[in-house]
């Protein structure tokens, strides 16, 4: 008698610690999820900020994996990251998610104004990693994305991943990371650095 | 019986698992943050202080054999002295191991599990907790012989993997905010060998009784490298972490090992040899805080208090309103703890009853004395 009611009340606990983990495995899940592979930030007007996320949509299962995917850019105008995060979870059906996000791109006129509270807000965010590259852009940080169509490359995540790989072979790029970034901005004897890219703006 | 026992190595890495416990959270930020360039230094510093420290207590239960601070405070001052002594390190373990617990289940739910309740993270552990005490308190005891090397080697790796991010002149200036802030304000630090605690009750519970003086000292000596070597690998990648509070810094250190493209993101299986430890420490704590109050209430039986230990660390773990009341509980109130209860306390206890002995041993001697003189006069 007494190992039954035991065995009822192993199987209640295990019942409540599955439905109380399951919400987070529901919202960590790949399908609920939109993976960000760039961040774009440019000045907007009223002290505001124009946040423009780059992901592309997942590849359905019976496409081919040389198929090449239309990226998405989506702006929002808000007072800051983490709020225009909020305004686009709010209108997108998936949830974003910025741990494959692997370029930050802010644009010269913002840079100049200074970029250490949006650096603040990005590093503590959990998501995004310290090797995510900076970098700094002579145009618009998204005109500076939708320029970007890689022509040897189908993955555009791949492309990112692979562009501050050319600072070990060539001197032209640094491989500037958010992480080193932070680091040199809080450190009073260092300057931080960025890679400064140029596309020609029509 | 000798099962229950505990051999050399278990005791050596029981006492490393509460310092590998403390140091997966806020306290290598305490340490830079208060000693920012000196930290190395300070540690180095307060290694030999609590090398020290341990080689006393060592000296000091010579005159006691087979007996713990709970046996010797009965000794000094009677059962109620017994109990009250009793009962400030079963608070002292309970209360300081819920709130740690809560700060590592806080960053658990922070990193992996955004949308479930913290309680049921803590309520995770605290299953585990009583799941191992119930088929055998000392199976995390053995357990931790296998988890601690890896957790050990772990720091390593992390240190090595990073190399190449160092940057070794952030060790300067030497001495930090200079020698005051650094040897007089820095011997606080010694906190960070809270382990010190469980030295005062392992000589009855050790197999061989001989290996306390190597216990205490090799234990203490592997502390100070581990926190040497964490310390070392946060002060040379990272400038301060002052300014990145909400999640461990050993944890963000991990996510700057990369191996190329394809060898990435080794954060998660750090994170898994930490939840072991963790699971190992809670129950230490709890076999520790069992075996006092059994020895204050001498109960034949402790299975029944097992449930009653785990109701009490996880209601305590629950009962800080948010991260910061608990942070602040870690890097404000448990150093002072550590020091008022660990050192001040048990050290003063085992110090007067070594006095009281020495005391009670030069009275038989001069009774004896008396006594053969008086024998001699009469014959």
């Amino acid at each position: 008698m007494v190992k039954w009611i035991r065995n009822i009340f192993i199987f209640i606990i295990i019942l409540v610690i599955i439905s109380a983990f399951s919400s987070s495995y529901s919202s960590l899940n790949i399908d609920n999820l939109t993976y960000v592979l760039a961040i774009g930030v440019d000045v907007s007007d009223n002290d505001k900020i124009e946040v423009s996320f780059h992901f592309t949509k997942p590849i359905p299962p019976e496409s081919s994996s040389s198929e090449k995917v239309s990226p998405i850019i989506n702006t929002v105008t808000a007072s800051s990251i983490s709020n225009a995060i909020n305004l686009i979870n709010g209108y997108q059906g998936r949830q974003l998610n910025l741990s494959h996000c692997k370029v930050i791109i802010f644009s010269e006129e913002i840079a100049k104004n200074g970029i250490s509270d949006e650096i603040y807000t990005l590093i503590n965010d959990t998501q995004v990693r310290p090797s995510a590259n900076i970098i700094i852009s002579k145009c618009n940080a998204r005109y500076y994305m939708e320029q970007i169509k890689p022509e040897i490359e189908n993955l555009l995540s791949n492309y990112y991943e692979l562009l501050a790989e050319s600072s070990k072979y060539v001197g032209h790029i640094p491989n500037a990371t958010i992480g080193d970034f932070f680091n040199s901005l809080i450190c009073k004897t260092c300057e931080p650095y960025a890679i400064l890219r140029r596309n020609q703006q029509r | 019986m000798s099962n229950n026992k505990i051999g050399t190595i278990e005791a050596i890495m029981l006492i490393l698992t509460i310092v590998i416990a403390h140091t997966v959270l806020a306290m290598p930020t305490d340490i830079l943050s208060n000693y920012k360039s000196s930290s190395i230094l300070n540690l180095i510093y307060v290694s030999i202080i609590a090398v020290f420290i341990s080689y006393l207590i060592y000296k000091l239960f010579k005159n006691f054999p087979s007996m713990d601070i709970i046996d010797i405070s009965e000794t000094i001052g009677g059962k109620v002295f017994k109990n009250i002594i009793g009962f400030i390190f079963i608070s002292y373990f309970i209360i300081s191991s819920s709130i740690i617990l809560r700060n590592f289940c806080e960053s658990i739910q922070i990193l992996y599990f955004p949308m479930t309740d913290i309680r049921f993270i803590i309520f995770l552990f605290v299953i585990s907790l009583v799941i191992v005490n119930k088929i055998n308190s000392n199976s995390a005891i053995k357990t931790n012989v296998i988890i601690v090397p890896i957790a050990l080697f772990s720091v390593i790796f992390l240190f090595f993997t990073n190399i190449t991010k160092f940057v070794p002149e952030r060790i300067f200036p030497i001495l930090g905010e200079g020698f005051f802030n650094t040897f007089v304000l820095g011997i606080s630090n010694i906190a960070c060998f809270g382990g010190i605690a469980y030295l005062y009750f392992l000589p009855p519970l050790l197999k061989d009784e001989k290996s306390f003086k190597k216990i205490s000292i090799i234990s203490i000596l592997a502390t100070s490298l581990y926190l040497i070597f964490t310390i070392a690998t946060l002060l040379f990648i990272f400038t301060f972490f002052t300014d990145v509070s909400e999640i461990s810094p050993l944890y963000t250190a991990t996510r700057y090992i990369e191996f190329g493209t394809f060898f990435q993101r080794l954060e998660s299986v750090f994170l898994l040899v930490w939840i072991l430890v963790f699971a190992c420490y809670l129950n230490i704590v709890c076999k520790f805080s069992i075996n006092i109050f059994q020895k204050i209430t001498k109960i034949s039986n402790n299975r029944p208090l097992i449930d009653v230990f785990a109701i009490l660390i996880l209601a305590i773990a629950i009962l800080p309103k948010n991260l910061a009341i608990s942070q602040a509980f870690e890097t404000k109130i448990y150093p002072k703890l550590v020091i008022g209860i660990v050192l001040i306390l048990g050290l003063g206890i085992l110090i007067f009853a070594n006095m009281a002995k020495k005391k009670q041993i030069n009275n038989n001697n001069l009774n004896n004395t008396f006594n053969n003189r008086k024998e001699l006069l009469n014959g």
